[in-house]
């Protein structure tokens, strides 16, 4: 077990220099963008002197070394800061809204290995038939389908013209579990087909090169039956890398999100990330930032650990 | 194409739909007041309001968008009420009011007024009001009191308020933000006496919750020194997309939705459960551009452009005729609205180049335009753009987000004209002020052609009403004898509620009132 | 923003375990083009692409940017095949001109992507050390980050407009591509280093030219197809968020964005583009496949 505490320790080791270097790269981005956020906070009562208020209240007219190190500083002491436009305190706003965000998510990901491992086994076992053939080609489109357009379509079939599902809202899980799951059903639908494509394909073909290896056919050779080798062996196997590219999707899950929040109308840290970027409320977007990074990196050591009890050698190369 | 079942219209409804006939949208223009009321009030329910933003504060101080004020007035009452059609003032926090000279404004108070905390209201919490109007920060109203020089509690119940310079417009502010009263105790009370999030007002419902971006919860005030209001609280849930608060009243799980576009009225229209409203409004479409440097410096070229627009065109298409296609700042009807100028520029596109070519732009002229990169936005921009381009006027159009377009054209005078919406201020004199004066930010070029400063002052110095309605007549004709600006057309207050709702008024400043509002159960 | 394959990231991510050596390719284009009918249909599919894209101002039914305030949002006729949207611009012949922008968007935001990420992958992966270390931390830190995000906040930026947005994307293709150019850089730098022990000689120029780049470029080249499709799905998507293609020009994601506006009041206008865009990125997909199953000389050929 060394080997996993050893690799815990340096992943977490690397956290920090990481959410520096990402958080830094996203300020000076949002901070270079040409705006003033000081006219958006003055709205409709902008008067030049109004802003220029504004401002030196905010501390704009410091240099952006400053400005970030400001910022930095007071991440330390777990201050987030405020949003400039909406006065709420930016670790309210995630805690609020990263809830409906991780939802969506999880429940793609459940849903897209729900369908997506089953089919790939499916297809790997019965390889070259036309089952096979056209779970290959149903995988292709999942990962070419725009998901917000899938997204569209299911709220015009199945929820607009055939009420079964409400078209766009979410309900917060922690006050009624089963409303959020049906609000949050059609965006994750529209969420999960990439997973389903990418898990269909990987793990048929990280089955199909298990059982096809030497070891399978010895075993088999001695008379275990197929179930047998699929069940213990070949899926032990590839339970690795169902994993590892389970974990890689949650990145780009939380990508597709951001326009499907758009879409379905979720108040998530999506949909607050982009409007935030555009009209430069620093404060929200770096705390986004931040904890994106971190839930990343986390869940990808959390990756990391499962695949590393599952097989130690790995430990040994990350 | 197949699709969907039973949603799409059949090709001649929507057809006439689209085309803006007038059976769509004469019927549609009245005030909801007026049509028959024969239920009694019931009181009693939550009434649960869909509004697509999320407020900026709820302190009227340092909040800063129109739509800010969905759920103000149910918690603050001004000093001055007002009729939500025609914008009269009325009594309110102040009994009475009188410019006892031109440049002092008495105002008599409501007595046994209690705030939501308990304090009592009187001259004292007034006097600390407006000073925070003045002084506060945070204050973004400043330039709604910009003239008041000293504000003196002279009574327990009177205040006397000294000013610069005379304003007739005051009152009219004093009805709006700067008048919605706000506990002194509570902003004693708040860390840097930030109430944004906390507020206590007077108002008939008091405040309970704000979920950011979700939820702002209401319930009703026992204690409120007027009628008890019939609901019990309101719920107003914020959800950013249109379609989806619009959706929500059709779902059953709103009762009313606010600030919706013309396409969500367009698809109520199908459901014979719910109530599509479209109101006139003080919102308009128009560009802010820059006469001091650039093309757009010559007279001519301007009136070029407003010539080249076909407005009812634009209402048609962008509005789906449910705004007015006409180019005064005010919707027809309006107390300061001259209906002989409201069609100044009708669309003539020979007279338009005809100009051009006096202007010295025989071969056409290029106009470097910001606009917003919103899809509303990207469509009205293309609409106009070909028809300016068949006078030969082309539009060079570069979108970004509001922050920077606005920095560009307004603080670093980059461009010649930006396409926006404004409007929306309580009285006329604010209006012309924010967009024509000199120092005005929207006015990128900064200057006053010769005439303005003598009407505008004109404006502000008139008491009497006939006069003074004259005066904006004048300023109307100057305004777009000038060419001052690109007006496109005048927006709708758009809402969609159902029958349920009674006696509810969106109103030409869209500042909803729910104090009669009431349920049907 | 979809993934690109994900076989080769765990491969960048865990030691490689074995070295992908020289493909041959001696299997003849027309002999590839008879085993894969999914690749040459979509090998022809693209070209009819390109053709369009070309050849749009001549062939489409009507001018793109014509307004027709009369005929908004019309359903399909004979008039208008696919037809109008919300200005009464004609959808088929839009569509046609958007073909242009779709390729263009896709094949800049991958070249910037190539440009700067393979010469950056081969570099730390050849020089190795702090400076592979530094650069990797670097790299793990943009890709920690969601990458629509990262290319929202790049587009805003740069500034709005179809260009910006697809160099936006380009940068965030770029840590992937150098990561996957440095696994594979270090797979042949190693395999090299055994050859040059026996005499091989010449200079690190002429090494990473001569013989890293050409054996470590070709996951990448089925990496980048792949990324096609996924680059033309990231400009459907900025184009959604108002970022991408602006007016009066029509792109596919632009054409998405402004139908969804008007979803409830005419779907109808959702299919058009929607379908072009997935066919598209089936197309790349389909090619980027065969591509990779072409290169990999341990599958057996049928």
């Amino acid at each position: 077990m060394h080997g996993i505490a050893g690799m815990i320790a340096r992943r977490l080791g690397q956290l920090v220099p990481v959410a520096i270097v990402a958080t830094f790269v996203v300020f000076s981005l949002v901070f270079l963008m040409p705006g003033d956020p000081a006219i958006i906070i003055a709205g409709e009562y902008a008067t030049p002197e109004r802003i220029a208020e504004i401002r030196h209240l905010h501390g704009f007219d410091q240099p952006m070394l400053i400005q970030y190190v400001n910022w930095l500083w007071k991440v330390l002491h777990f201050d987030l800061g405020t949003s400039l436009y909406s006065s709420e305190e930016v670790a309210r706003l995630i805690v609020d809204r990263l809830p409906h965000t991780i939802l969506l998510v999880v429940y793609a990901l459940i849903l897209g290995a729900a369908v997506g491992i089953p089919l790939g086994i499916l297809a790997a076992t019965e390889q070259g038939s036309t089952l096979d053939k056209i779970i290959t080609t149903t995988a292709s489109l999942g990962v070419a389908i725009p998901n917000f357009w899938l997204g569209i379509i299911l709220v015009t079939f199945f929820a607009l013209t055939w009420r079964i599902f409400p078209a766009t809202g979410a309900t917060p899980f922690w006050q009624d579990p089963v409303e959020a799951i049906y609000y949050a059903t059609l965006p994750a639908i529209a969420l999960s087909t990439g997973v389903v494509a990418v898990l269909a394909r990987q793990v048929r073909s990280a089955l199909l090169e298990v059982l096809g290896s030497q070891y399978i056919r010895t075993l088999r050779a001695k008379g275990l039956s197929s179930g047998a080798i699929l069940w213990k062996h070949g899926l032990r196997n590839v339970a690795a890398t169902m994993l590892t590219i389970t974990g890689l999707q949650v990145n780009r899950l939380f990508s597709s999100a951001v326009i499907l929040e758009a879409v379905f109308a979720v108040p998530g840290v999506g949909s607050l990330i982009s409007y935030s970027a555009l009209n430069k409320d620093i404060p929200v977007v770096q705390g986004i930032a931040l904890m994106l990074v971190i839930m990343v990196i986390l869940t990808n050591l959390l990756v990391d650990v499962l695949n590393a009890i599952l097989d130690p050698r790995v430990a040994a190369s990350t | 194409m197949r699709n969907g079942s039973g949603r799409m219209l059949p090709n001649i409804t929507r057809r006439a739909m689209l085309a803006g006939t007038a059976a769509l949208g004469g019927s549609l223009l009245l005030p909801a007041q007026v049509r028959a009321q024969a239920a009694q009030p019931v009181k009693g329910g939550t009434l649960r309001v869909a509004m697509p933003f999320n407020p900026a504060a709820l302190d009227p101080l340092t909040g800063r968008n129109n739509p800010d004020f969905n759920s103000l007035f149910a918690i603050y009452d001004a000093l001055m009420d007002f009729d939500p059609n025609t914008l009269e003032l009325k009594p309110g926090l102040a009994k009475s009011w009188e410019f006892t000279d031109p440049t002092t404004l008495v105002l008599e108070l409501v007595e046994g007024v209690e705030f939501h905390d308990g304090e009592p209201f009187n001259a004292e919490a007034v006097v600390f009001h407006l000073d925070r109007c003045t002084s506060y920060a945070r204050s973004n109203v400043k330039s709604d009191v910009a003239s008041i020089d000293k504000v003196e509690a002279t009574g327990p119940y009177q205040v006397s308020i000294k000013l610069k310079n005379p304003d007739a417009s005051l009152p009219a502010a004093l009805s709006d933000r700067a008048g919605c009263i706000v506990s002194p105790k509570s902003v004693k009370e708040a860390a840097d006496g930030n109430v944004d999030r906390n507020p206590v007002g007077t108002g008939p419902f008091k405040f309970v919750e704000w979920r950011d971006n979700d939820l702002i919860k209401v319930e009703r005030n026992t204690n409120y020194w007027g009628d008890e209001p019939y609901l019990d609280a309101i719920e107003f849930r914020i959800i950013n997309e249109l379609n989806t608060a619009s959706r929500a009243v059709t779902a059953g799980q709103a009762d009313l939705a606010l600030n919706l576009a013309a396409q969500q009225i367009a698809v109520a229209r199908r459901d014979s459960n719910v109530v599509p409203e479209a109101a006139p409004s003080l919102i308009y479409y128009t560009s802010f551009l820059n006469y001091k440097d650039g093309p757009l410096a010559d007279v001519k070229v301007r009136q070029a452009m407003n010539w080249a627009l076909n407005r009812e065109d634009l209402n048609r298409v962008l509005m789906l005729g449910l705004g007015q296609g006409h180019c005064s700042m005010f919707p027809t009807g309006f107390w300061a609205n001259d209906p002989e100028t409201e069609n100044y520029y009708t669309h003539d596109l020979d007279r338009a180049k005809k100009l051009l070519a006096e202007a010295g732009h025989p071969n056409g002229v290029e106009i470097e335009t910001w606009t917003w990169p919103d899809q509303a936005a990207v469509q009205r921009q293309e609409v106009i753009s070909s028809q300016l381009a068949q006078a030969g006027i082309r539009l060079k159009v570069t979108p970004a987000p509001p922050a920077q377009a606005m920095q560009n054209f307004l603080t670093d005078k980059k461009g010649h004209q930006l396409l926006s919406p404004t409007g929306g201020l309580p009285d006329p004199s604010i209006t012309y002020d924010r967009q024509f004066s000199g120092n005005a930010y929207r006015n990128a070029g900064g200057i006053e052609l010769p005439g303005f400063r003598e009407l505008m002052d004109a404006s502000l110095s008139t008491f009497d009403q006939e006069s003074r309605k004259k005066v904006m007549y004048d300023l109307q004709r100057f305004v777009l004898e000038n060419a001052l600006h690109l007006p496109q057309y005048l927006s709708a207050g758009m809402t969609v509620r159902t029958p349920k709702v009674h006696e509810f008024v969106f109103g030409l400043l869209n500042r909803p009132k729910f104090h009669k509002v009431w349920l049907e159960a | 923003m979809t993934d690109t394959d994900v076989t080769t990231i765990p491969a960048a991510r865990t030691a490689p375990t074995r070295a992908a050596p020289p493909a041959p390719a001696r299997f003849g284009f027309w002999a590839w083009m008879r085993s894969d009918k999914r690749a040459a249909v979509s090998l022809a599919y693209l070209l009819l692409l390109v053709a369009t894209a070309i050849l749009a101002p001549y062939v489409a039914p009507y001018p793109p940017n014509e307004q027709n305030l009369l005929d908004l949002l019309m359903p399909p006729s004979e008039a208008h095949w696919l037809g109008t949207d919300d200005l009464g611009r004609d959808t088929l012949s839009r569509l046609m001109h958007g073909s242009y922008n779709a390729l263009y968007a896709a094949f800049l935001a991958v070249g910037i992507g190539v440009t700067i990420g393979v010469p950056v992958g081969v570099f730390i992966g050849f020089v190795g050390g702090w400076v592979d270390e530094l650069i990797s931390r670097v790299i793990d830190g943009i890709l920690a980050f969601p990458p629509l995000v990262l290319a929202v906040a790049v587009t805003g930026a740069l500034g709005i407009g179809l260009t910006n947005a697809m160099i936006a994307v380009g940068f965030a293709f770029a840590p992937v591509i150098a990561r996957t150019m440095r696994a594979q850089t270090l797979v042949v730098k190693n395999a090299l280093y055994v050859e040059a022990a026996q005499g091989f000689g010449g200079s690190r120029a002429h090494l990473i030219v001569r013989h890293i780049l050409p054996n470590a470029i070709q996951p990448v080249i089925v990496e980048v197809t792949l990324m096609l499709a996924v680059a033309l799905l990231a400009e459907a998507g900025l184009s959604f968020l108002s970022l991408g293609v602006q007016p009066p020009e029509s792109s596919w994601g632009g054409m998405l964005a402004r139908a969804y506006h008007y979803v409830e009041v005419a779907p109808a206008q959702m299919f058009a583009p929607g379908l072009a865009i997935l066919f598209t990125a089936l197309a790349f997909n389909a090619l980027g496949e065969s591509i990779r199953v072409l290169l990999d000389p341990t599958i057996k050929r049928r």
